[in-house]
């Protein structure tokens, strides 16, 4: 439940953000849209909506569809979960112009391709133990820009009593990070 | 073709970075997702169970090395038994 929920909150971000990039994402909505599936369907839509309305954080942006007042419908999130089923493949992004008509041009723009593993470590997080939510972007077979969440893994490495909660980044060419924990 | 205004929006205060922009929405979509996973594991996982194949290469990694530790755990709790046992003959 957790990765489809996770899957439909990233998936949804990013299409808001960069509607053209495609993405390749571990899940798919169809088992969801069967009947059956309805009750984990709405779990899984409250979730993503209560994710998606959080209040906005440092560094956040409106322009990205989240903080209040952003619900979005079950098919909505549902769509957005299968927004995951692009086949990938070694051209994952391509120079594109961008021009709103004849005499207006505005780019040229580029159009990237994401990967999302929603929980990577199933067992590490039905234990407590550790797991990551990976994202990354690739650019003609290339990974150019990787995020890695680590909820349960502590800020001090020297310290596993210390809080918990690490976002690592990295972008090729501009080194890596370890970014401030998401817990306030 | 077309793109929106949102992708423009974004993209120019950011344009000195490489992938400035990506970053920042990246980080927004992993950090609220963490804190949706972690959500559920505190909500739902410690009161329900429910079962998926995992694959993963992670969840690989973390079993060798868990099943190492115990295997070396194993090994020598065993060579303190033989102590232990040899011990007590010796006594006896």
């Amino acid at each position: 439940m957790g990765d489809y929920a996770a899957q439909a909150l990233i998936s949804t971000i990013l299409h808001k953000a960069f509607p053209e990039d495609p993405i390749v994402g571990e899940e798919d909505a169809t088992d969801l849209r069967e009947e059956a599936g309805a009750g984990i369907r709405d779990r899984i839509v409250a979730l993503a909506n209560e994710a998606l309305t959080a209040e906005l954080g440092v560094g956040e942006d409106v322009h990205w569809g989240i903080g209040p007042g952003h619900e979005r419908t079950a098919p909505e999130l549902l769509d957005a979960i299968d927004k995951g089923n692009h086949i990938g493949g070694s051209f994952g992004r391509a120079f594109l112009l961008d021009f709103e008509g004849p005499f207006s041009l505005i780019g040229p723009f580029v159009v990237g391709m994401w990967t999302i593993d929603p929980i990577d470590g199933t067992k590490g997080f039905l234990r407590g133990e550790q797991y990551a939510v990976c994202l990354s972007l690739i650019v003609d077979a290339q990974a150019q820009l990787g995020v890695i969440g680590c909820p349960n893994l502590p800020v001090d490495p020297f310290n596993p009593e210390s809080k918990r909660g690490c976002i690592f980044v990295a972008v090729k060419g501009c080194g890596a990070e370890q970014v401030r924990p998401f817990f306030p | 073709m077309l793109h929106s205004r949102s992708r423009q929006i974004i993209s120019r205060p950011f344009m000195s970075l490489p992938y400035a922009a990506e970053k920042q929405v990246a980080l927004a979509a992993v950090r609220r997702a963490c804190s949706l996973t972690d959500s559920v594991f505190n909500k739902l996982v410690r009161t329900e169970t429910f079962t998926k194949e995992d694959t993963s290469p992670v969840t690989g990694i973390l079993n060798h090395l868990f099943n190492y530790q115990v295997s070396c755990e194993l090994t020598a709790a065993s060579g303190r038994l033989r102590g232990t046992s040899s011990d007590q003959h010796n006594l006896a």
